[in-house]
């Protein structure tokens, strides 16, 4: 990885304001780096640096491998009942009737 | 009656598992002269017709019948296209014909759920993803366990029904016609077997309209549409980590989530693996466990999840037994067959049927010469 976008080398005049009141050597600016992975397609993760008023990571968190959002709850999704399939008899239909007896007479003995 | 149509012949004698050379010496005509009728370069004599229509469990009739547009082998879903043998790939065929002219009757008479399932192209395993999440939202399923697959499936408006004969290594087959088919193998099939083979169907449904399945790529597209249709990401990633335990699987942990989502331990396992929860070594050492535990084709709590009767066709069956007073030798009749050979087809027994009251016009002549 090496990031080389402002929002990652720079600090911004929101973020200078903050870095006041830091003491040296602690994160106060951070920022998220998705990296694709080598050709885009290899071991995509996430990084997030914090960087201390000096422009030097002071702080890195490095996703695992889990690449799936989940919700984070106590609670287990519950389980879903699915329904019963509906069938109900087809309303009468005088032309699909007419057809169906006239298809069925040439099996009259 | 019109003209005799070579291809019914063909149907029925593939559908009762009967090669040429079979079903010739059975009624006594060389299977040459079998072969020419079938492809329609011969005339049939009405005794003929009566002897095999006995043999093959219709009524005469059915050789005179126009045959519609027959199912295409894009149309039919098989785990292994390129292996499954040929004599199997076209019984199941025949038997998914016969099926889908039942349904064509049940539709006649019935309202049925209307096929809804929305077609995707399975780009990415992203899109496929996308594709199951879809598939939960525009039926309300939440991001639960699902409690029944096979009524998913026919409130999806696909006919589910249990079929004998299938290879050992099949656990289902599907037939994409106007409403779908998916014919489940009765062989000592576990239930969450059949979960995942009928969400791996409804995967096919849904990714490969027109598209000649039973290879690699397909099969593996059907699997990754099942595994997140009955486990989604967002809520099951969360759950997948109380199967692990420091940097081991934890295999009570594994139980309890086949118990609670109704799938197996193998497929779970892999699932986990998909989601990154799971590292390679765990998900390896998983497999290796499964089989020297003895539970690389049955799992222990097998037993545990009940298999799922399909609902649809039998209550459309019952419904037209008592609301327009057809018994199934009715449909049969209709259909041209014998009640025996569609009760064979559906798995039921003939006893339950009141039979006593049909004679036969073609047997009572056949029995007369």
């Amino acid at each position: 990885m090496n990031p080389k976008k402002r929002a990652v080398t720079e600090c911004n005049e929101y973020q200078s304001a903050f870095q006041e009141f830091s003491a040296p050597s602690d994160a106060s600016r951070f920022c998220f780096v998705i990296d694709r992975g080598l050709s885009g397609a290899e071991d995509p993760h996430v990084e997030f640096l914090g960087f201390d008023k000096f422009g030097t990571v002071a702080c890195r968190w490095v996703s695992d491998t889990a690449r799936a959002l989940y919700l984070e709850s106590e609670q287990e999704a519950p389980v879903e009942q699915v329904r019963k399939p509906t069938v109900a008899p087809r309303k009468p239909d005088l032309g699909r009737t007419a057809a169906s007896v006239s298809e069925r007479s040439d099996l009259e003995p | 009656m019109t003209q005799f149509n070579g291809a019914n012949l063909r149907l029925i004698r593939q559908f009762n598992n009967l090669s040429l050379a079979e079903l010739g010496e059975s009624a006594n005509i060389s299977k040459q002269f079998l072969s020419r009728l079938e492809n329609g370069g011969e005339s049939i004599s009405n005794q003929l017709a009566e002897s095999l229509a006995d043999r093959l469990r219709v009524m005469p009739e059915f050789f005179f019948l126009p045959s519609g547009p027959l199912i295409s082998e894009e149309q039919c879903h098989f785990r292994s296209h390129l292996t499954t043998k040929v004599t199997l790939r076209q019984n199941a065929r025949a038997r998914g014909e016969i099926l889908n002219q039942l349904v064509g009757v049940l539709e006649k008479h019935l309202e049925l759920p209307a096929y809804s399932i929305e077609s995707s192209e399975p780009e990415t395993v992203e899109a496929i993803e996308t594709a199951a999440a879809r598939f939960r939202d525009y039926f309300g399923l939440g991001h639960g366990p699902l409690s029944s697959m096979t009524r998913v499936a026919e409130n999806a408006g696909a006919i589910v029904m249990h079929v004998q004969g299938l290879a050992p290594d099949i656990d289902a087959i599907s037939f994409a016609t106007g409403r779908p088919l998916v014919a489940l193998n009765t062989d000592n099939r576990s239930g969450c077997r059949q979960r995942f083979g009928v969400a791996h169907e409804l995967g096919h449904f849904a990714l490969h309209v027109g598209v000649l399945t039973g290879d690699r790529l397909t099969e593996s597209q059907a699997n990754r549409f099942a595994s997140a249709l009955l486990l989604p990401r967002t809520t099951f990633a969360a759950e997948c980590r109380t199967a692990i335990r420091g940097s081991r699987l934890n295999w009570q942990g594994l139980s309890q989530l086949k118990l609670r989502w109704g799938v197996s331990k193998a497929a779970l396992i892999y699932r986990g693996r998909q989601l990154g929860i799971f590292t390679e070594q765990q998900a390896r050492s998983g497999y290796i466990g499964l089989k020297r535990h003895g539970e690389a084709i049955q799992e222990n709590e097998d037993h545990l999840i009940a298999a799922e009767d399909p609902e649809m066709l039998m209550d459309s069956l019952s419904l037209l037994r008592e609301h327009f007073g057809m018994p199934l030798p009715a449909i049969a009749r209709e259909l041209r067959l014998t009640p025996d050979l569609l009760s064979s087809l559906l798995l039921l027994n003939t006893s339950n049927f009141p039979t006593d009251n049909v004679i036969f016009i073609s047997q009572r002549r056949a029995h007369r010469a």
